[in-house]
């Protein structure tokens, strides 16, 4: 019998807790049969969920324990009985409590899930404590460069001659390419080229084919359960062809995967197996480096000393051909303060932890998982204290009850366990509604986050445990301090009704209003800087303009028509413009070396090759000589354009006009024709780097940019472009976006977190007014003599409703003070994220204070005012 | 009556195993003959009580290491148990002869 699989420890506890002993042995006996039986037929999970039902189906009264089940049984049931009823007394009282609790309850959960799912990143690989991905780490020129991908022929070196290297596998990310099958077209960009290795690093589960051979050939294809059908229906698709881009020789479909579960940084749609492309698979480019590469290791390995002998790959393969490229010796190279490493990255840790660029997927940021953890549970606390407020506020309701318990008997211990167990009752219900309100809200909150989660609060049976389990927490949490107050009351004054808890535990009640308002006005502040911030990056002059630009993908499908495409859409009503490009700001640059003709330093410069009118249409502001222009299309060729950083970092007083020589030239030398404005090639998390812009020559180009000089009748301009070009690529996909929208893509962290901050900062001023209308109206109903001899005495209303609602206004002031230096240390932490920040504008300090003032005022209004206008002898004349 | 419906299958199980009748196996049997899967709680809870009544007499007995070593709780017909068995059958068929068009012959 395996030790490992015995029953789980909390059912046998919960098991052992109500059940007799008498009954006990042979209960647990047959559950623990059962619980071997379903282990061999269903799995640990299973059999575990089933052992818990098991045990709660055995909660009757067979079990009970005998010798004392008489009294605490009844004992129970009567504190169930006397909650109930006291719940049913004091509805408002009892929904107030149920919505703050179940709110934050839901807001805690529904944060945990997130962290928990970010958290859980890559972990589901059999292996993946010991998967390492290697990556290229340069310095050049003073710059770090860290990519993810590594050099192609790196893995099969690694795999000979380093013997802690047990696995490896390449994965090389495809440009969008043009699929075919039976006359149907489209673009797909989630294919990805990968060794047959693959399926032994990591563990992704084939439907159809084996591991071992679906990616043995060439243009082998497997595709994800979902893109089977896609292109297949219901049809069988293995042995099925499927054209692909301009390859002559068609892809055979060899497996279908599973859709690739949400928690893995490695997406695709499909995979084709890596030797169709046989100058990355066997080539020898050291170079360039485009394949993402996994390893691996054996467990006694040590890291850092991989990394660092791996320094002398570096010099027998890569140097050599930095040597060709440059034209200098890798000792003057190096000399001039230039590096090239090898860095390996535990898997696990690619999702919140990487700092590389060109991953597979966008990443997370752990600091974000801290500051959601942390508001997550500031709202918690808001709705604890909230109870903590409303129950010892309440207090005095039960005063008499507490003082016959007294005198007939009842423990100091007995009470206290008497409230928690009212507490826990009331944090239960609401951590049922949690429940089903998690469930309900997890599509909403995937569309707030701009994401997909992989698992959900039902997806296993620890969701709904874990959450019962912190309702039973949050629960004694909350019911301890109350429990306290009522259990210490004296019978007799509480028999006689003259208990003065009110007043000892008032300094208590207000610091935790003023804690719950300093919460609240700090979450606002916050997500007012998150949306300056946003709104400072997607409006700040990025040195081009992105407004009214639609980009069409995939020019290349135009083959020689390129030039009368252009021409044609110049010519619709609308366009101002149009220009063929590489790539554009925040999609990627490639890198280039210059060197100035009379020096030896090497240049690398971020590069992008772009057509004539390409200045126009983003609107680049020219400083000096010219752009690239038609009439001089033959010189174009040879020459370059730089922004002000790249002349910078190359020292010339007047670039234009200098020479320098580019590798991609072969040794005929390039002019600088002109300068232009710095602007902004990647998100504004980057500073601002050098760039050279070179003629576009070949069929490279991603895409077409068209600016449009208004943005009326977009949507007949866009259909006329699409004739145009059904006609001149025989029926291509047309696929266009606009560039605004796409760049704000780049900010998606941030919108996600700004969205989940709105509904965050809403709600816990919701909870916050929950608790402040309660208290409120207690405060009210125990003046009411005194507003009554007050207006009797000639009191005005208004003179009334400040008197009620001053002590707020208090409130307000405290929490401001203390919550200001909070806010502002904590969004300080979290700008630290750009290089370009907003001014944190003092605005956001007042205008988060006037909120919480303004929304409290509102909320306790409709009491304070209805107590003013209340006839005085309503309350008076109880005497 | 005596004798509720799920107590009178759970006699009838008991009866069918003969020497072998505990929870577990009862279990089997039940889900077996009726296709219905009473839960193991249930199931004690009638066990327990039908002792009580009488119908059945115990007897402890049989650990073994799947059950971490703990005893089994052996069950047994008891000649009160087998009259209210028989008793219950007789009403019942009585009663169903009195129905108009129930044939009582074919169903074995």
């Amino acid at each position: 019998m395996n030790i490992k699989s015995k029953p789980p420890r909390l059912a046998r506890r919960i098991l052992q807790w109500f059940c007799d002993e008498r009954v006990l042995e042979f209960l647990q006996g047959d559950l623990e049969e059962l619980y071997f039986i379903r282990l061999k037929r269903y799995g640990k999970f299973k059999s575990a969920f089933h052992y818990f039902l098991d045990v709660f189906s055995a909660i009757r009264p067979f079990a009970f324990k005998q010798s004392r089940s008489n009294s605490n049984i009844a004992m129970l049931k009567n504190y169930f009985l006397t909650s109930v009823r006291n719940f049913a007394r004091n509805k408002r009282y009892f929904l107030t409590n149920l919505t703050g609790l179940t709110i934050g309850l839901t807001c805690f959960s529904l944060i945990a899930f997130y962290i928990i799912n970010e958290l859980s990143y890559d972990r589901f690989h059999l292996d993946s404590d010991r998967i390492y991905r290697v990556s290229n780490v340069a310095v050049i020129n003073g710059e770090e460069n860290r990519d993810a991908p590594a050099s192609a022929p790196l893995a099969s070196v690694l795999l000979e001659e380093y013997p802690a290297v047990e696995q490896a596998v390449r994965i090389v990310e495809s440009d969008p390419v043009l699929l075919e099958e039976s006359g149907r077209k489209f673009i797909e960009d989630g294919l990805l080229y990968v060794d047959p290795s693959f399926f032994r690093v990591f563990n992704f589960p084939l439907i159809d084919g084996t591991a071992g051979t679906v990616l043995e050939h060439p243009r082998s294809l497997i595709l994800t359960e979902s893109y089977a059908k896609k292109y297949f229906g219901g049809v069988n698709p293995i042995g099925k062809e499927i054209a692909v881009d301009t390859d002559s020789l068609f892809y055979i479909v060899t497996g279908i995967i599973a859709d690739p579960v949400a928690n893995s940084h490695i997406q695709f749609d499909m995979l084709a197996s890596l030797s169709t492309l046989p100058d990355v698979d066997k080539g020898n480019n050291w170079i360039a480096s485009h394949a993402h590469t996994y390893l691996i290791l054996n467990n006694k390995v040590a890291i850092e000393e991989i990394e660092k002998d791996m320094r002398s790959i570096f010099y027998k393969y890569m140097a050599p051909q930095i040597e060709y490229y440059t034209g200098a010796s890798i000792g003057e190279w190096e000399a001039a303060g230039n590096w090239v490493g090898y860095e390996l990255f535990p898997l696990e840790d690619i999702h919140l932890k990487s700092d590389f660029a060109k991953e597979l997927t966008p990443t997370g940021n752990l600091s974000y998982m801290y500051i959601y953890g942390v508001i997550g549970l500031i709202i918690l606390c808001i709705a604890i204290f909230n109870y903590v407020n409303m129950a010892t506020a309440h207090s005095a309701t039960r005063a008499r009850e507490v003082g016959v318990r007294k005198v007939m008997g009842s423990t100091w211990s007995m009470l206290i366990r008497q409230f928690i167990f009212e507490s826990i009752l009331l944090t239960l219900s609401a951590g049922i509604l949690t429940c089903l309100l998690s469930y309900t809200l997890m599509p909403s909150f995937q569309v707030i986050l701009q994401k997909q989660l992989a698992f959900g609060i039902l997806s296993s049976f620890w969701g709904p445990t874990a959450l019962l389990i912190l309702s039973v927490f949050v629960g004694i949490l909350a019911g301890s301090y109350p429990a306290l107050v009522l259990s210490r009351f004296h019978p007799v004054w509480a028999m006689k009704g003259t208990s003065s808890s009110s007043n000892t535990t008032g300094w208590l009640r207000n610091s935790l209003v003023v804690i719950q308002f300093a919460a609240s006005i700090v979450i606002i502040i916050v997500t007012l800087v998150v949306y300056n911030q946003i709104d400072y990056m997607l409006t700040k002059n990025l040195g081009f303009d992105k407004n009214q630009v639609l980009v069409i993908r995939r020019p290349d499908a135009l083959g020689n028509h390129l030039e009368v495409f252009k021409k044609e859409i110049k010519s619709i009503a609308n366009v101002q413009d149009v220009a063929h490009t590489k790539t554009l700001p925040g999609k990627g640059y490639d890198i280039r070396s210059y060197r100035p003709e009379s020096r030896s330093e090497t240049f690398l410069f971020p590069n992008n090759l772009v057509g004539y009118k390409y200045l126009d249409v983003m609107d680049l502001e020219l400083v000096a000589g010219r752009f690239f222009e038609e009439e001089h299309k033959l010189a174009d060729i040879h020459n370059v354009v730089l922004n002000e950083t790249a002349v910078a970092a190359l020292g010339f007083e007047n670039p234009v006009g200098q020479k320098l020589t580019s590798p991609w030239h072969m040794g005929e030398p390039i002019t600088i024709i002109g300068v232009i404005k710095d602007y902004h090639v990647e998100s504004l998390h980057q500073p601002i780097v050098p760039v050279s812009l070179e003629l576009i020559t070949d069929n490279s180009s991603q895409y077409i940019i068209v600016k449009l000089s208004s943005s009326q009748n977009v949507r007949e301009m866009i259909e006329q472009v699409d004739e145009l070009w059904a006609d001149y690529t025989n029926d291509h996909p047309f696929q266009y976006f606009f560039y605004d929208e796409e760049y704000e893509k780049l900010y998606h962290n941030e919108t996600a977190t700004a969205n989940i901050f709105m509904v965050l900062a809403s709600l816990s001023i919701l909870i916050a007014c929950l608790g402040l209308i309660g208290l409120v109206s207690f405060n009210i109903s125990t003046r009411r003599k005194e507003v009554g001899i007050r207006k009797v005495l000639g009191a005005s209303t208004a003179a009334l409703v400040w008197l009620l609602s001053n002590g707020m206004i208090r409130t307000t002031v405290i929490a401001t003070l203390v919550s200001w230096p909070v806010g502002y240390f904590s969004i300080n932490y979290w700008l630290q994220n750009f290089s370009e920040r907003t001014v944190i504008n003092p605005w956001s300090f007042i205008v988060s204070t006037i909120i919480v003032l303004v929304v409290g005022a509102a909320a306790i209004s409709f009491q304070t005012i209805r107590a003013s206008l209340s006839n005085p002898i309503e309350s008076l004349r109880q005497e | 009556m005596k004798l509720g419906a799920f107590e009178e299958l759970v006699l009838l199980a008991v009866g069918v195993l003969g020497e072998d009748a505990y929870g577990v196996t009862i279990k089997e049997i039940l889900k077996e003959k009726t296709e219905k899967n009473p839960s193991i709680g249930a199931l004690h809870s009638a066990l327990y009580r039908l002792e009580e009544k009488g119908y059945l007499e115990a007897s402890e007995g049989g650990a073994t290491n799947e059950r971490g070593g703990r005893r089994k709780k052996y069950y047994r017909l008891t000649s009160h148990g087998i009259k209210v068995l028989e008793e219950a059958n007789e009403l019942r068929m009585a009663f169903s002869r009195e129905v108009p068009g129930l044939n009582l012959n074919t169903s074995s």
